[in-house]
């Protein structure tokens, strides 16, 4: 057994090194710490004149020049994938056998307002398939504004848990929403659209307003536990 | 690890087989074992070890636990059931894929 353990502030400090090299998240600090810590505990019983400083730079050479670049930038696309797993997933429940019913009601309904709104009488009805929409973009705001604070509070990011405020990357759906609020007007108060068209836009609006569903009410109110199941360290820091 | 290509392919074929025999294990203790099970020979660099542990995790092959050791905490990575099923499809595959390759570079004239 080795007897050049590292001491407590020896360990905030190669964390303070890690930020310093731009590893913003601390479940992945925490890992480079532990491997830093291991190498340099090796480097320090193998050679007891060494600095502690100068074998925190010999193990860090090791990850080469691009440093922790590429490890962080990897685990960034391995947990946008499974961001998007999850979303996958909680959206397939809501094709099977109960939740389906939610689902083509769902695709009924709008696809009754379309029909109304295409004579000319009921002509602005349409809107109404937009009402959920605002919802949830007011939803998707205070959410950001929660986390933000939340940020302030805690002091260390998660990646995943910034995946899920994030909504995946740079905030996609948002983006489609508020372009659909602008321009729906276009294609739900088309005049005679056969109805097979209005039961394919009845369709596709009734997937995002799912896909709305789960990534700013579902998966955001299930972040602590996702977040426990991906970090065990979220329980120990 | 040897800037080969051939080693680079196999490295999630080595973090499963090695998570195989040994249970759980640290990234550290990895590269550790990697050394010293290859007489030195082959090193896997921290650059590449980590992206192949964080995407095996990602794909559901491998979980995680944490526990606190020396003042930090440590990490552990662990097969899940699909990543035992994983490891034995992959360890199959390459058996037969160094089977080709010899048959091929080395072919027995009888």
């Amino acid at each position: 057994m080795m007897s050049n353990k590292l001491s407590q502030d020896q360990i905030q400090q190669i964390y303070v090194f890690t930020r310093q090299h731009y590893v913003e998240h601390y479940d992945l600090q925490t890992e480079l710490v532990d491997h830093l810590a291991n190498g340099i505990e090796l480097q320090l019983h193998e050679n007891p004149q060494l600095s502690f400083d100068e074998a925190l730079q010999n193990e860090f050479k090791k990850f080469g020049i691009f440093g922790f670049s590429d490890i962080v930038e990897k685990r960034s696309w391995a947990l946008e994938k499974k961001y998007w797993r999850f979303i996958w997933k909680a959206m397939l429940s809501f094709f099977g056998i109960p939740k389906i019913i939610i689902s083509l009601s769902m695709v009924y309904i709008v696809y009754q307002i379309l029909l109304l709104g295409s004579t000319e009488k009921y002509a602005y009805l349409p809107l109404l398939v937009l009402v959920p929409f605002v919802v949830l973009v007011i939803k998707a705001f205070k959410n950001a504004r929660m986390y933000k604070k939340k940020l302030k509070l805690q002091h260390k990011r998660w990646m995943l848990e910034e995946k899920i405020f994030g909504y995946g990357s740079g905030m996609v759906l948002i983006n489609l929403i508020t372009q659909l609020m602008l321009n729906g007007r276009y294609i739900l108060f088309v005049e005679n659209l056969p109805q097979v068209y209005i039961l394919l836009i009845a369709f596709s609006v009734t997937v995002i307003y799912l896909l709305g569903y789960i990534m700013i009410y579902f998966l955001p109110k299930r972040a602590e536990q996702f977040l426990s199941q991906q970090y065990p360290e979220y329980r120990l820091s | 690890m040897k800037s080969s290509q051939l080693y680079k392919g196999s490295l999630g074929v080595i973090i499963l087989k090695l998570l195989e025999d040994n249970g759980r294990m640290y990234g550290y203790e990895i590269t550790q074992k990697v050394k010293a099970l290859s007489g030195g020979k082959l090193h896997i660099t921290e650059g590449a070890l980590y992206p192949a542990l964080h995407k095996l995790e990602a794909e559901g092959m491998l979980s995680v636990e944490a526990e606190k050791v020396d003042n930090r905490i440590r990490k552990y990575y662990k097969l899940t059931d699909s990543g035992e099923v994983e490891t034995t499809n992959r360890l199959e595959e390459l058996d037969a894929f160094i089977q080709n390759m010899q048959q091929l570079l080395h072919p027995k004239l009888t």
